[in-house]
């Protein structure tokens, strides 16, 4: 097993390289001048000579005037450095503005993921255990629909109804505006507002933060769901099972000692992409809702086609999504006894 | 042994594969029923879109944001065009753009995957590390990307998530090879000297479409969802362009119009759930219930 | 469900449970709904005593296992069950899930065939252990880790107090079925079903577990049905013996009948491929032909197609299950099977019952049953 985690772990570096190297080529295709670009997007130099001190610099830095494979080298040690370019929307540095957006959005992620798995897993074992039934054809078509709707046209809907109806919801933002923000550490509220003991802040950001993560929540618990139900009932077919049921055990235990502790192995590795497919439902979320996180910059900075911007988002996310992968996979060998001993890989 | 021999245990392999293919491609429950219907009928309407809908750029500033009505069977939107003839128009957009997004992934990861498997050995460890890198980026985040380099038009969106999601069928289909290339009709197809290049694509790489015709139709389902996404994030098809992602972000600003935000997305949920209900009928074939 | 229980417990045997069987099991029927349905058993009886040791051979595929496993309605979702099956006077078929729940383990104990999928794999053997041994007695969770140490070692597990907290890919498939045995015998079970236990185990390894079953079921008295496909399994540990063939009891009688005077062609091929030592003989001796495919039922005999000893009569009309005496005189005299029932009445398998077959043309046996000769 030490084996098997030494190897992943090695192979995370190369991954971040070759996604590194992906992204900077991908950012190469772009079919106009980065410089004219850039300075399109300022629309300011007005004289030639103030054009070419900007150009100049823009060369120092990124060394638009080198070739690829060189300019690959000085993007990735400045990448490295935390420079990831400025974005044209903001005018900032992108690494400064990821900074403010992503803290706010890992609020939104681990309470998503919660409502998913505290919602998903029982609901797959419900159905699995009723399988061929009807409760289980009604899963099957809620469960269907729930992964075919597109995810920001059911939170604009929903946040129509519940906010601008029937004022459940929360507006846009973290907080009301009448509250008081806690003081910023964190920058993620809800643990800031722990932290100062705000619990008036606490609750109004919960409320806040409860509408994006129950839509969230319940389209990626669905596919919890389906995906539990689908190994559960591979698992209720098999001998170790017969054996459980053959001791007379009580069907509660049959079901969840003995088919979800093993339905769940494949489960763990599947929650690697139900976490990509919730990072993508951030981006088209976020901006439906309010919620300042990356999908609110990352939807501004996709209108603007602010390229920096989008790169940086697409890394960030990128790089939460493999490192989940690793955590699954690492997960994986815990839950799995025999993998644990090199059994299984 | 002679060429003879060999074709006939090609055509033997070819021939029962696709009677059970026909066999298990009717369709047997009440939602696969449903579900071939509604994709039936939304692909007969958007075909027919010229003659039952009138034009869906028309602008009527008369009748802006117009609930439904006899002249408007699903209202107006924000510039007083016609809803129907949008969401008609807009799904021939997002029906093209998740067939071509699969043909296109699905012709690169093909041959991809198959020289991988079929090469074996360093070549393929090499292809393989590749593969895995592109599998590193939650798919539509590379699509995202590619399309915001390459400009938001309905063909770079198709380039953009076909580029994400090749990897997926490369990874399949080598897998499918590996298996496939050493079952015996490939081995004495080699022994008869067929080369290298003959053998892959005319013995190995059809015996091993088993896994990929049951992926493929569910992924036409979430290729439009992609592609819708994409639009959605202003990244895909341009204005004024319906199309039903595109319909959903104008809709973003006019919540209230419930008529103008309801319809592109009950669409493309109508049309995608057909696509996953109807897909029961070939995934089944996998999963038949063994007899014993 | 039952339906069929008025007709079939008028036969000789009586009422279930009343002349001290322990299980009855009359015109068990048990088919697997597929797109054409699989009859898996088509129609079994017969009767158990209380601490008989009985065997059950057939091929794979002839229903045998099914057949065990409907007993305690063991059996997937897609199987239908049929006919009535009665253990100590308990109705079997008619119990709910909940109460069939305390005659499993309690009352009857299975032990598998192939201990690599039987156990849990994420569980440690000690749980597994364990569960059984708290759902039969109320003792807490230390009492019954000890109590679950102390069965591993009954069943010959060395250490085993260590061993308790592996898993089962840590066992060898000798180990890991000793524990399943040591879970099926824990709470003392009336029955001991043993579905063909050693066939994915070693060959040096099979007579240790047979072994372990003789011991511990004749210690406690338990009822044992041994189920194989091998002859030779069989022959030191049960008493009496059934053959099934295509879903069917086709020949039963005590174990030293069956050996010396097997009365159905199917047991006399059955026992030409066993391998003796007393003839040297190059290689093994396999039936001709294909077990018939139980999801086509044909008219006949199901077996006439691989007999080597068929008539006319085979091609149309399956034999019912006849006494010796009366299937030799049908042979000659052609009786219908009104007759046969005339004089046989409705004969079931059963403790010290007589020689049973079901064939029109019993092999007659010969004067030494060394068996050696001629492929049929």
């Amino acid at each position: 097993m030490r084996w098997y985690v030494l190897r992943r772990l090695a192979l995370v570096p190369f991954v971040l390289l070759g996604m590194t190297a992906i992204t900077f080529f991908v950012s190469q295709l772009i079919p106009i001048d980065p410089v004219a670009a850039y300075l399109g997007g300022r629309g300011a130099a007005h004289s030639d000579e103030a054009e070419r001190a900007i150009i100049d610099a823009l060369n120092a830095r990124w060394g638009w005037d080198k070739p690829i494979p060189e300019r690959y080298w000085i993007y990735l040690t400045n990448l490295l450095q935390g420079d990831m370019g400025d974005s044209s929307h903001t005018a900032r540095g992108v690494s400064t503005d990821l900074a403010n957006v992503v803290p706010p959005t890992i609020e939104l992620v681990v309470a998503a993921l919660l409502i998913a798995m505290v919602f998903g897993i029982p609901l797959g074992v419900f159905a699995a255990a009723r399988r061929g039934g009807f409760w289980d054809t009604g899963f099957k078509v809620i469960s269907t629909l729930a992964i075919s709707v597109p995810v920001f046209w059911l939170a604009i809907v929903g946040f129509t109804v519940f906010y601008g109806r029937w004022g459940w919801a929360a507006g846009p933002g973290q907080l009301d505006i009448f509250t008081r923000p806690p003081p910023e550490v964190t920058r993620m509220v809800t643990v800031d507002s722990i932290l100062a003991r705000r619990w008036d802040a606490l609750f109004d950001t919960l409320h806040h933060l409860a509408f994006p993560a129950l839509v969230l929540g319940l389209v990626i618990g669905f596919y919890f769901a389906r995906v539990v139900r689908s190994e559960m009932v591979d698992a209720l077919e098999s001998d170790y099972v017969r054996t459980a049921r053959g001791k007379g055990l009580r069907r509660r235990l049959v079901l969840y000692r003995h088919a979800l502790r093993n339905a769940v192995i494949p489960v763990i590795t599947l929650s690697g992409l139900a976490f990509g497919s919730l990072l993508i439902g951030i981006i088209v979320v976020e901006p439906v809702v309010g919620w300042p996180g990356l999908g609110q910059y990352a939807f501004t900075a996709a209108t603007r086609l602010d390229l920096n911007a989008i790169s940086g988002v697409v890394l960030v996310i990128s790089l939460a999504y493999v490192l989940a992968n690793l955590a699954v996979d690492l997960m994986y060998t815990v839950a799995d006894p025999r993998v644990r001993d090199g059994m299984k890989s | 042994m002679t060429w003879g021999r060999v074709r006939r245990l090609e055509e033997a392999v070819a021939s029962t594969r696709l009677t059970t293919a026909l066999e298990s491609l009717r369709p047997r429950t009440f939602l696969e029923f449903y579900g071939l219907a509604v994709i039936a009928l939304v692909v007969g309407a958007v075909v027919a879109a010229p003659l039952i809908a009138p034009d869906p750029l028309a602008q009527d500033l008369t009748a802006q944001l117009a609930g439904p009505s006899v002249d408007h069977w699903l209202g107006t939107d924000n510039l007083g065009r016609d809803l129907w003839a949008r969401i008609l128009y807009g799904g021939r957009i997002s029906i093209v753009t998740g067939v071509f997004v699969l043909l296109t992934a699905g012709a690169v990861g093909i041959v991809y995957g198959a020289v991988s498997g079929y090469a074996g050995g360093i070549v393929d460890a090499v292809m393989m590390r590749i593969v895995d890198i592109f599998l590193s980026f939650p798919s539509i985040m590379l699509a995202l990307l590619i399309s915001a380099a390459l400009g938001p038009t309905t063909r770079n969106a198709i380039i953009a998530i076909a580029a994400a999601w090749w990897p997926v069928y490369a990874r399949l289909i080598r897998g499918q090879v590996i298996v496939v290339k050493e079952r015996e009709f490939v081995t004495a197809s080699r022994a008869l000297g067929a080369g290298p290049i003959r053998n892959l694509f005319l013995t190995v790489l059809p015996n091993s479409f088993g896994v990929m015709k049951t992926i493929f139709v569910l992924d036409i389902g979430y290729a439009i969802l992609a592609g819708s996404t994409l639009s959605f994030l202003g990244l895909g098809v341009s204005l004024p362009t319906p199309e039903w992602g595109v319909m959903i972000r104008e809709a973003l600003q006019y919540p209230t119009h419930w008529w103008f935000i309801l319809s592109p997305g009950l669409a493309l949920m109508l049309f995608v759930s057909a696509i996953n209900f109807a897909g029961g009928i070939v995934t089944r074939s996998v999963h038949e219930i063994p007899i014993r | 469900m039952k339906s069929l229980s008025a007709e079939t417990t008028a036969g000789p045997a009586g009422p279930p449970g009343a002349d001290g069987h322990l299980l009855s099991v009359r015109d068990l029927r048990v088919t697997f709904r597929a797109k054409r349905p699989v009859r898996a058993v088509n129609g079994v009886s017969y009767d158990l005593a209380a601490g008989e040791h009985v065997g059950l051979v057939g091929e794979s595929g002839s229903g045998k296992s099914a057949g065990a496993l409907a007993l305690v309605r063991l059996l997937p979702d897609y199987a239908e069950l049929d006919g009535s099956v009665t253990l100590a006077g308990a109705d079997l078929m008619s119990l709910s899930e909940r109460e069939l729940r305390s005659i499993r383990g309690d009352e009857v104990g299975i032990v598998y065939q192939d201990p690599f999928s039987s156990l849990n794999p994420v569980l440690t053997v000690g749980k597994q252990l364990t569960e059984v041994v708290r759902k039969h007695r109320s003792v807490g969770a230390r009492a019954g880790r000890k109590e679950a140490a102390r069965l591993l070692e009954t069943v010959g597990v060395p250490n085993a107090e260590e061993r308790i907290a592996d898993y089962p890919h840590q066992f060898s498939g000798g180990m890991r079925q000793r524990a399943v045995i040591a879970m099926a015998v824990s709470p003392r079970p009336a029955l001991l079903i043993a579905d063909e236990p050693t066939t994915a185990l070693d060959v040096t390894v099979q007579a240790q577990i047979l072994e372990l079953l003789q011991q511990l079921t004749s210690e406690h008295g338990t009822t044992m049905l041994l189920i194989t496909h091998d002859l030779g399994v069989v022959a030191g540990v049960t008493q009496r013996l059934m053959v099934m063939y295509a879903g069917r009891i086709v020949e039963a009688s005590s174990t030293e009948d069956v050996f010396a005077r097997p009365a159905h062609p199917y047991t006399v091929a059955l026992h030409r491929s066993l391998p003796r030592i007393d003839t040297r003989q190059e290689r093994l001796v396999t039936i001709e032909g294909q077990p018939p495919d139980p999801s086509h039922l044909v008219e006949g005999c199901p077996f006439a197609p691989r007999c080597p000893s068929r008539i006319d009569r085979c091609a149309v009309e399956n034999p019912p299950l006849m006494t010796l005496p009366t299937a030799r005189r049908a042979a000659a005299a052609g009786w219908e099977p009104l007759a046969i029932r005339e004089r046989d009445g409705n004969p079931v398998p059963g403790p010290a019952g007589p020689h049973l077959t079901a064939c029109w043309n019993p092999p007659v046996p010969e004067a030494s049953s060394t068996g050696a000769g001629g492929n049929g």
